[in-house]
């Protein structure tokens, strides 16, 4: 037979799930990631996609560098200064 | 008199409270692009720096005042404030997000007092804050170079960041009266249309035109069709919604395919997740098939450019490749992004003269279709086509446009689609979504569309970069 949980004892496990799951979240972005890295190969694709303005999380054109260097190209402009 | 005042008044109100979200999104975020680009105008200037030449500087003065947390590696923390070479601390990035929560409380809470009241707008103001608060942790998440790298979008953390809390502790009430999915989205769609920039369309004359805007309507045409006729999806926006992203540019586009066919929440959040999760394989794997295969870098760029979902996937593919084939990729993914507001636009009439129309009435007449067409698309259209003729038209148009983008709108429109998935996130509980995975058929449909996907862009492709058009290679 189950017994229904209580206010209080629903309350102290929705925040105990709350803990664990930030608690993953700290692990993984404090630690595990800036570990990866430092890894040679990792640390080399950050290097080759930093050294040619590419950010592979871009949702549109306008978010990549690489993009300016290109249409400038191909639309025949000289790289003007922008901000 | 002061009854007729109150009358008045009454009508006024009323008037307003029927603003819907579409207009209300239309009003924030043209005020918004019309600031930045008056802004930009008022303070870029002429320089000579010798008699024979002259220089155009387009200046931003928004720039500075509005941004959203860096790329870090070790730190979060770096996130928000970074050491210089010289070794002082560059505190740029802490007062971006200040100045993009200033700006969007102040315009968004103006906006909903407008249409809701006083009481509306500080109730807004105060959710707010937790809900920017939030975006602005999703945004860090998702500001790590691994996860960058791996195009692990700030979507796909925000809409972690809602659920972890939802499904925990639930929403605080205190955050509900800011949780606006569709406002956010819409006026996120609306900003989004002045960086579809139509005179870009040509840039890699017609092979471009045919891989990008041939091949991709075929495919999401072919692929909603397949959805609904062979694997009888029962949620024809779902079925769309996962065309749309899967044909078109992922993320973006699946964002304005559910809102213009006014998709449910979960269907895009479901939609987001395969293509994010398929984009990562196709970006490691394409092109180690490309080189294995020896196909020659642009073709090869351009079947990676109509097929890879994301936009930054695509370029950070195309550089494994070589410059040639991120050249080539990186313009098809353009071409492809600027299809974005014809399938809105396609999509919206499609769905409220076919899918919402009266089962009873042969043609639905021109009013009801102006009642049920979501008016943003139409806001959206006009950003896309006053920019572009700004962009294509004026002498010095392409530095204003891209000054006035690059400096304040991107990163607006980037916190308004950010708000967004953590209010999804935050109105969504895990067993609303299991519902959408049982029988695998949107695994399935993305499949066979990307399947097609991939045969139709590589016979495109080849056809028109390596037969057709075979001096552009050279």
């Amino acid at each position: 037979m189950s017994v229904p949980n209580s206010p209080p004892s629903r309350s102290m496990k929705s925040f105990a799930r709350l803990f664990v799951a930030s608690l993953v979240v700290v692990l993984v972005w404090g630690w595990f990631l800036p570990w990866v890295s430092h890894h040679r190969s990792v640390k080399q694709r950050l290097d080759f996609l930093d050294a040619r303005g590419i950010d592979p999380s871009a949702m549109f054109y306008t978010e990549l560098d690489v993009m300016d260097e290109i249409l400038d190209e191909l639309e025949g402009r000289a790289s003007n200064p922008k901000q | 008199m002061q009854d007729v005042i109150t009358d008045e008044s009454d009508t006024a109100s009323k008037t307003r409270s029927k603003l819907s979200d579409d207009w209300l999104a239309i009003g924030c975020a043209w005020l918004l692009l019309i600031v930045s680009f008056v802004a930009v105008l008022s303070c870029s200037k002429v320089r000579e720096p010798d008699l024979a030449s002259i220089e155009f500087i387009a200046v931003n003065p928004l720039a500075d005042f509005i941004g959203k947390p860096s790329k870090w590696t070790n730190r979060p923390v770096n996130a928000f404030v970074k050491k210089t070479e010289s070794g002082a601390l560059d505190w740029g990035s802490t007062t971006g997000v200040l100045g993009a929560f200033i700006v969007l409380a102040t315009l968004l809470a103006a906006a909903i007092r407008y249409r809701d009241g006083q009481g509306g707008g500080l109730r807004f103001l105060l959710g707010f804050v937790g809900v920017f608060a939030l975006a602005t942790l999703s945004y860090t998440l998702a500001a790590q170079s691994v996860v960058k790298a791996y195009n692990l979008e700030y979507a796909l953390w925000a809409l972690m960041v809602g659920l972890i809390l939802c499904n925990t502790i639930g929403t605080p009430k205190w955050v509900q009266p800011a949780v606006r999915t569709e406002f956010f989205i819409k006026t996120g769609l609306v900003l989004l249309g002045a960086e579809v920039l139509m005179s870009r369309l040509l840039a890699l004359g017609l092979p471009g035109i045919f891989v990008a805007w041939v091949v991709t309507p075929i495919v999401l045409i072919s692929t909603y069709v397949f959805g609904q006729k062979v694997l009888k999806i029962e949620s024809r926006s779902l079925n769309m919604v996962i065309s749309a992203d899967m044909s078109v540019c992922g993320v973006s586009a699946a964002i304005a395919a559910a809102a213009a066919c006014k998709a449910k929440k979960e269907e895009l959040s479901l939609a987001i997740g395969m293509s994010l999760s398929f984009t990562v394989i196709m970006m490691v794997v394409l092109p180690v098939i490309i080189k294995a295969i020896g196909l020659n870098e642009t073709i090869g760029g351009a079947w990676m450019g109509g097929t890879i979902d994301s936009t930054g996937a695509v370029a950070a593919a195309g550089a494994t490749l070589g410059d040639r084939a991120l050249e080539v990729a990186a313009t098809v993914k353009m071409i492809q992004n600027i299809l974005i507001g014809v399938s809105a636009f396609g999509i919206a009439t499609y769905w409220v003269t076919s899918v919402e129309k009266d089962p009873d009435a042969d043609r639905p007449r021109l009013a009801e279709i102006w009642i049920r067409f979501p008016k943003f698309v139409l806001g959206f259209i006009a950003a896309s086509i006053l920019f572009s003729i700004l962009h294509g038209t004026l002498t010095e148009g392409p530095e204003l446009v891209d000054s006035m983008i690059k400096g304040s709108t991107k990163t607006l429109r980037g916190w308004f689609f950010c708000l967004a998935f953590v209010s999804i996130g935050l109105e969504t509980k895990f067993s609303e979504l299991t519902p959408y995975l049982r029988g695998g058929k949107p695994l399935i449909l993305y499949l066979c569309g990307q399947t097609l996907n991939l045969i139709l862009t590589l016979a495109m492709a080849y056809l028109m970069f390596g037969v057709l058009f075979s001096d552009f290679i050279k």
